[in-house]
């Protein structure tokens, strides 16, 4: 009977300092495989299922209900469209404005909101952000301005007037008063210089007001038929820096890891570090297509972590760093 | 020997599960290490997890801004997420340096990191419907990793009523599906032997018979 | 430039930066709390409370 001395690759290297016990063969590689894989039928000891759950059951409630009182959570109100209007005025008009010209972020976002060209982001040939279509169409112009106006008033004066206007003119009005915003005195759109800006003023000081009576944050999101869904308020927000700002006061904006942070001090998700790793990486959370990039090279790695036992080296380290002779430190000192 | 499907079952789980094996009174003496708690902590963290998300779910979502008793709900259910997270994660640091795959176990690994990750997005979805500033900003930016993925105008993360019933309902089914396959998996398997565990050990050899103290 | 808020928010939670490498307070008890277990469940023995044959 030949010893089975087999070097198995799924074993990694060979374990020095065998013994071998009176009676028996050479220890061998595809012994152990058999003995890993079958029902143990050596030493056992006493074991109580049920209790360990009761216990731990118990143990795990005291400390959660302990760090519930002591620590509690954070709640930071919601910023609403009125809130927003009545502390930044003059972002809100500023964002209303580039609504209005089809220049803000959501207006050049590309797929599922417009059909802007070369907006999507893309891996080499791979464009799945096209791929979807413009599924949720937005019109910065209509959803964000022209339609809240139209309901709260179609008799509106300055929305006759822009309705009235051509492409051309609109887009001369918005970025006449885009750049006349950004050259007032702190940037206060009431202290614009005059000039040719067309019923765009009045139109963003209308809007403001509705925001401010509070009747923005509803109607915003009418007309598509949705009632749960807060994309349009999200979307316009973000548009503007005040909700921006209010993020990064808190270091959640992506290039301060923001993914895993929380308001306060309070602890976020720590188990998304790695995600939010790669944004803090110049070469690639500057890219155009960092999102896709991340995303990708994330389930790449959860499939290479689920796969582990396939993967030759990284499936050996648990041998070469033996951190389980701590684990079964018992079992080795007494076998 | 049964001829319907349903006794076909029967035998079938049975012969993999017997009952001494799921509830069992003993279990191999290599598991002496408070690394083995942390499966169980884990478990347990999940149970906390659910009863306060259930307590939430049955006031809505804005109770917790306006009740006091809601309010302690909701750190609690934070709390036995962060307790969830961080058993899990020294639960994983353990099996891995435990060669935890070998002995026909690669599917026990397999859904372990399955279980790691719908519970991540699960967690996801619930930041996701805190309505109140942080689920606001965070899904402003997960927009775009979902947007650039191409499943954003589906997945719609400032859509609260369909982030809430994923929350609520297919996230929670999916995690006690994952988790309870990867429980059961290592109640038929066993809790995988020491690394080089030789038949030749004292342990299989000439085991010693252990008293309950 | 943080524009003024009518919003009451929490004060801005402590933040520890090395070069691009940065962590929250909150979060960084977590992360080391996660490590200290792990040691700890490593070294601290079981009690066995075996009797020999």
């Amino acid at each position: 009977m030949s010893t089975d001395t087999r070097a198995r690759e799924s074993e990694g290297t060979e374990v020095p300092g065998d013994l071998v016990t009176s009676g028996s063969r050479p220890p061998s590689r595809s012994a152990r495989e058999r003995l890993a894989a079958a029902p143990w039928h050596g030493e056992e000891r006493p074991y109580d299922l049920l209790r360990e759950l009761t216990v731990a059951l118990v143990v795990v409630g005291l400390v959660a209900v302990g760090l519930a009182f002591a620590v509690g959570s954070p709640d930071d109100a919601p910023i609403t469209l009125k809130g927003w209007a009545t502390a930044a005025p003059a972002d809100f008009v500023t964002t209303a404005t580039a609504e209005l010209g089809r220049t803000s972020d959501t207006a050049s976002y590309g797929p599922p909101y417009s059909t802007t060209k070369g907006a999507t982001q893309t891996l080499g040939p791979l464009d799945l952000q096209s791929f979807s279509g413009t599924r949720y169409p937005i019109d910065t112009a209509t959803t964000f301005v022209t339609d809240p106006l139209t309901r709260l008033d179609p008799t509106l004066p300055a929305l006759a007037t822009w309705n009235a206007a051509n492409a051309g003119a609109r887009s001369s009005w918005t970025d006449a008063y885009t750049a006349a915003i950004a050259k007032a005195p702190g940037g206060s759109p009431p202290k614009v210089a005059p000039g040719n800006y067309g019923p765009v003023p009045a139109m963003t000081q209308d809007l403001l007001r509705l925001a401010r009576q509070g009747g923005l944050d509803g109607t915003i999101r009418v007309g598509k038929a949705f009632t749960t869904d807060y994309t349009p308020t999200i979307l316009f927000l973000g548009d503007g820096s005040y909700f921006q700002d209010l993020a990064a006061s808190q270091n959640l904006s992506g290039g301060q890891w923001g993914v895993m942070n929380e308001t306060g001090n309070y602890p976020g998700q720590s188990w998304l570090w790695l995600f939010s790793f790669w944004y803090q990486v110049p070469a690639i959370g500057n890219l155009p297509n960092a999102d896709l990039v991340i995303v990708g090279i994330m389930l790449v790695l959860t499939v290479l972590l689920a796969i582990v036992p396939f993967i030759p080296g990284l499936r050996d380290l648990p041998r070469l760093i033996p951190i389980h002779r701590l684990v079964w430190r018992d079992y080795y000192r007494r076998r | 020997m049964s001829t319907t499907w349903t006794g076909h079952l029967r035998e079938w789980l049975l012969k993999r599960l017997p009952p001494e094996k799921l509830m069992p009174e003993t279990q191999p003496s290599y598991v002496t290490s408070w690394i083995y708690v942390f499966g169980m902590g884990s478990l347990v963290s999940l149970v906390f997890v659910i009863v306060s998300g259930v307590v939430l779910a049955m006031n809505g979502p804005a109770w917790y801004h306006v009740s006091g008793f809601g309010h302690f709900v909701n750190s609690l259910h934070l709390w036995s997420v962060e307790l969830f997270f961080l058993f899990m994660v020294v639960h994983l640091w353990g099996k891995f340096w435990m060669a935890a795959w070998r002995g026909h176990r690669t599917l026990t690994w397999i859904t372990g990191v399955v279980s790691f990750g719908v519970s991540i997005v699960a967690g996801f979805t619930g930041y996701l419907v805190q309505t109140n500033f942080d689920s606001q900003w965070i899904s402003f930016e997960a927009k775009d990793a979902l947007n650039a993925t191409g499943v954003g105008a589906w997945f719609r993360v400032a859509d609260l009523g369909q982030m809430l019933l994923w929350h609520v309902t297919i996230l929670p089914l999916g995690v006690i599906a994952i988790v309870a396959f990867h429980v059961l998996l290592v109640r038929v398997h066993g809790v995988v032997p020491p690394i080089d565990a030789d038949p030749a050990d004292r342990q299989l050899t000439d085991p010693e018979v252990l008293h309950v103290d | 430039m943080i524009h003024d808020s009518l919003v009451a928010m929490l004060a801005p939670g402590i933040f520890l930066t090395w070069g691009i490498l940065g962590i929250q307070l909150g979060n960084l008890i977590v992360i080391a709390s996660i490590i200290v277990l792990f040691v700890l469940a490593l070294v601290v023995p079981m009690p066995t409370g075996r009797k020999r044959k």
